[in-house]
């Protein structure tokens, strides 16, 4: 019985030790390998005074190195806490501050941002790491151990002492109050869904999945320990790739890759640039995404250039593990408004459709989406108060499970298949980031420079899907410009969350209640921008 | 005098999208300063600036690897334009 998600390596080490877990560029590295120096940096860690339940960050580029240091952490009994290396330093330093980690592994990429968010905790005493061959040294902090130093510890596998139900990892995601959450997945809530998608999908060692989500992002999850599980070759995709949509193409191409699992903007990419070949790619047998839905025009594209190939939706937050239900499209869907289902729910999880006193709605009729089952999340990170505002007890079954209400409304139909119908508040997704519009209001606020402003999104009908737009009075006198507020809010949020489109007024629409007026902000952005695109171009 | 056009793209990324590039021949993928995002809007801010248009899906990374790269591939764009975009 599967205990813990480091099983699947060592159990593929020692069936198979000479085959290729990861191909990275022209490097491979078999699962004995893997196995091994995952070893070697547990030891390590666990010699440094590393205990179980510990938090460690990483804040380095995607390679098999961040493989390598995700799956030691796990052999160490600790809890990796992926930070993403374009993050601005104010913004690692809240999930530092906030995860409280012992020890962070960072690298040469990576070095200058981690010095940066770093310098302002001085107090904090935290062990730095790299895998590389040369030590980082920085003005606030420099590596305690590197390369050499893993190679030389101990490649004896250890006894561990996490159990099944403690936390694996921990994914800060988007917070409206301006502080990102802290999703804590265990090791059985990815061991479940995992063990769901090598058996529906048919993944078997002879499979070549892609890897390309970032690995703070939980469809990362799936790709890495579903080839782990099934035995077969992850090749994580270079980020670089993403910014050329014939390369995306090679990339499938030359890797003869069997499975392709993206957020749906880089498939609009391909689909825009119409670079997919003719029933190209002649070993890919599936194409799956998640994050975001999936525009209808690019699905019938896909699926008329490449008719051999299963197109599956996988819808799900990372509060419920990766996904929670999914649907494989069963024809090329007759229109180009035709909508897609989020489908039915993945064994171990269901999903319910409910309204406000939690009782199911009828067929048909339109509901907050909640999830229950094995996949959902112990909620967030040393924070009860947001947990339980979310995750609750279920009180119209008798047994009361445990639910997460998605914030997503949803309805089911008369054939039990479940459809999305938006959110239920202001969190948007973008490029299959989750936002929260709140968080860059806060960070707006605290900027100070503006009198006041709002932030809406509206649907540009575009690869983007959401285009985020802000409306903006400005303070008297000092009259900051829109380039300034843009270069000061990208040292508070990541790129992806500042504004497109800025749209100064006098002051701010008011409803009678006296709150913002944000239909009719996004209706005035709308046409301000869209219809001036739309003729402009 | 006219401001350089290495100086006008740096000007780009700074204001137009938020990044700081050390140098113009400061490695822009190696350095992570390039995701498809900024990308994206980086193809359109030239394209509106220098008044080109860009053919992505013929392009290379090493075309626009560095500040002085796409320098000089926005040069022979304006000069060879059209044999460019028919090729």
């Amino acid at each position: 019985m599967q205990q813990l998600i480091q099983h699947w390596v060592t159990r593929q080490a020692e069936r198979r030790p000479n085959s290729t877990a990861v191909v990275w560029k022209d490097r491979r590295v078999s699962y004995g390998e893997l196995d091994e120096i995952t070893n070697r940096l547990a030891n390590l860690l666990r010699d440094c005074g590393v205990e179980r339940g510990d938090r460690i960050a990483f804040c380095i580029p995607k390679s098999p190195e961040a493989i390598i240091i995700m799956l030691g952490i796990l052999k160490a009994d600790a809890v990796y806490v992926p930070v993403d290396v374009e993050c601005p330093a104010a913004r690692v330093q809240k999930i530092l501050d906030a995860c409280d980690p012992v020890c962070l592994l960072a690298s040469r990429q990576s070095a200058t941002l981690l010095d940066e968010a770093c310098a302002n905790r001085p107090e904090r005493a935290i062990m730095i790491g790299c895998l590389e061959e040369e030590h980082l040294l920085m003005p606030h902090f420099g590596s305690d151990f590197c390369l050499t130093d893993v190679r030389s510890a101990s490649s004896a596998p250890r006894a561990y002492e996490s159990r099944t139900t403690d936390a694996a990892h921990i994914l800060f995601t988007s917070g409206s109050t301006g502080t990102p959450k802290g999703v804590v997945i265990t090791h059985s809530n990815v061991i479940t869904y995992v063990n769901w998608t090598v058996d529906h999908f048919g993944v078997t060692e002879r499979d070549r999945v892609s890897g390309h989500a970032p690995l703070h992002f939980d469809l990362s999850t799936q790709d890495i320990y579903g080839a782990f599980a099934a035995g077969a070759e992850l090749h994580p995709v270079p980020p670089e790739i993403n910014l050329l949509p014939q390369k995306v193409c090679a990339f499938i191409e030359e890797r003869e890759l069997t499975q392709w699992f993206s957020v749906p903007s880089v498939l609009n990419y391909l689909c825009k640039f119409d670079v997919v070949p003719q029933d190209g790619f002649p070993e890919l047998k599936r194409l799956m995404w998640c994050g975001e839905v999936l525009p209808t025009p690019t699905l019938i594209y896909l699926m008329k250039k490449l008719p051999h190939v299963q197109f599956t939706n996988l819808y799900g937050p990372t509060e419920a593990t990766i996904a929670s239900s999914y649907y494989t499209v069963p024809d090329v869907p007759g229109s180009e408004t035709d909508a897609v289902p989020i489908g039915r729910a993945c064994d171990g999880e269901a999903l319910l459709v409910l309204d406000e006193h939690q009782r199911p709605v009828p067929v048909g009729e339109t509901g907050d989406l909640y999830i229950s089952g094995d996949g959902l999340s112990p909620g967030y990170w040393r924070d009860p108060a947001k947990t339980n505002s979310v995750f609750m007890r279920n009180v119209s079954t008798v047994d009361e499970s445990r639910i997460y209400q998605t914030g997503d409304l949803a309805r089911i139909d008369s054939e039990g298949l479940v459809w999305f119908l938006g959110r239920a508040d202001t969190q948007i997704k973008s490029r299959g980031y989750r936002i929260e519009l709140g968080e860059i209001e806060t960070a707006l606020n605290a900027i100070g420079s503006l009198e006041e402003s709002a932030v809406v999104a509206i649907d540009t009908g575009g690869f983007e899907n959401k285009a985020i737009c802000c409306a903006w009075v400005p303070a008297q006198g000092e009259g900051a410009t829109v380039a300034q507020t843009k270069a000061r809010l990208a040292d508070a949020v990541p790129k992806y969350m500042i504004p497109k489109y800025w749209l100064e007024l006098e002051r701010l629409p008011r409803n009678p209640n006296g709150k913002i007026h944000r239909p009719q902000l996004r209706e005035q952005f709308e046409s301000t921008f869209l219809s001036r695109q739309l003729t402009g171009a | 005098m006219s401001v350089s056009v290495t100086d006008q793209i740096c000007e780009l990324f700074e204001n137009e999208l938020q990044v700081s590039v050390p140098g113009i021949r400061t490695d822009l993928l190696e350095e992570g300063l390039l995701d498809s995002m900024v990308f994206v809007d980086l193809i359109m801010h030239l394209e509106t600036r220098f008044q080109i248009e860009i053919p992505i899906v013929e392009l290379e990374f090493d075309q626009f690897r560095t500040v002085e790269g796409i320098a000089k591939f926005i040069a022979e764009l304006q000069t060879n334009g059209k044999q460019v975009s028919a090729a």
